[in-house]
């Protein structure tokens, strides 16, 4: 005969008709003869019995409407995502774009211009200040050749003739 | 091909497998369908699994959320019924795995259970549905003690009565190791629900 142990790991197999015709026939054998494991036995079909039939428990009301609400929720948070962060590729774009027609713009305004020999007198006070921001940048020891250069654009003062000055007070005299 | 809907007009038995086939093709009738299927029974699994009819609806809404989402990813070489349990049962165990966390961290102990045990048999006399429902009650705490491989391996068999190859698709365990871990889980709430056996039996 089979021992209560190796019977007892029998029962499940035995209770779902899983055990081969000779396992059977050992396993009842045993349990005719052994009041213990036929009790034991007796109490896993009841067991078996009371949690088919354990009472069960249905859904909310609501349930249906929830659902739908927590997916259509669910869909409109992933659009939004997914407009949030197209928005944000756009916005990083532009921003690169804008960055970098202003460093294009920068670079190209104080780039020094070639210097024709015929400028005339009219252009020499812009062609100076841009040149003296070049050289501030270049050097500083080219600061005094800038400063008789500029006084050599300077017009000689003619002298004033004092009989051709009318005061207001000596007309009427 | 024919639209569920006409399908039903016609009385014919539509399966579990081609209403996912009509929704994984956009149409959201079938998912109705497939939730008015599943939602009780899996609202069940899940129950005694958590032992809470709050926290088990919203695993199962979960679970729909994410059959909503993930609908082509379920391939036909699976049964439905596996698959959505698969799903179901793993979110169930990580809710599980959140609750302990939880009651690692807080002293609180989780509120009883309001809505458990509402359903009164209307054949039953009073004296009877209380009985009932302290014996659904004492089943119930026998089980939440289960370890969750046993308890999962339990719910599947004996209250839900799927095979032992279905439970082995769905938790995804080969199947010698499911019918000892049912047979054990079976001597286990024996031993623990004694008290509840009947004399001389």
């Amino acid at each position: 005969m089979i021992s209560c142990d190796y019977a007892k790991q029998q029962f499940s197999a035995y209770l779902d008709n899983g055990l081969s015709a000779a396992e059977q026939t050992e396993l009842e054998y045993h349990l005719s003869n052994c009041k213990t494991c036929s009790s034991e036995y007796a109490q896993i079909v009841f067991l078996h019995q009371r949690l088919h039939n354990l009472t069960t428990v249905n859904t909310s009301p609501q349930f249906d409407q929830i659902l739908r609400t927590r997916i259509m929720h669910d869909n409109s948070v992933n659009g939004n995502s997914r407009f949030i962060l197209k928005n944000l590729y756009l916005g990083i774009a532009g921003v690169t774009t804008l960055a970098a027609v202003t460093f294009f713009t920068l670079t190209t305004i104080n780039e020094p211009s070639v210097n024709s020999p015929g400028i005339s007198v009219h252009n020499a006070q812009t062609v100076s200040s841009s040149n003296r921001s070049l050289h501030q940048v270049d050097a500083q020891p080219k600061l005094a050749s800038d400063t008789q250069e500029q006084d050599s654009l300077k017009l000689p003062t003619k002298p004033v003739d004092q009989s051709k000055i009318h005061l207001v007070g000596q007309d009427q005299k | 091909m024919t639209s569920v809907i006409e399908n039903i007009q016609q009385g014919q038995t539509v399966t579990d497998e081609q209403l996912i086939a009509r929704f994984q093709q956009g149409d959201n009738y079938a998912f109705d369908l497939l939730v008015k299927r599943y939602k009780d029974p899996l609202l069940n699994f899940v129950f005694r699994f958590l032992g809470n009819t709050t926290e088990a609806e919203d695993v199962v809404q979960e679970t729909f959320l994410r059959l909503f989402k993930n609908k082509h990813y379920y391939k036909e070489i699976a049964k439905f019924s596996t698959w959505i349990y698969t799903i179901a049962g793993n979110l169930a165990k990580t809710e599980l795995r959140k609750r302990k966390r939880k009651k690692f961290f807080s002293i609180h102990q989780h509120a009883p259970e309001d809505r458990d045990f509402e359903l009164p048999d209307k054949e039953a006399t009073p004296d009877e549905v209380t009985d009932s429902q302290i014996t659904d009650q004492i089943i119930q705490e026998a089980i939440n003690k289960l370890s969750p491989k046993f308890k999962e391996v339990i719910i599947l068999r004996d209250i839900q009565g799927f095979s032992y190859e279905e439970i082995s698709e769905i938790i995804n365990v080969p199947l010698g190791t499911i019918k000892s871990r049912v047979n054990r889980a079976r001597l286990k709430l024996q031993d623990d629900l004694k008290s509840l056996m009947p004399v001389n039996q």
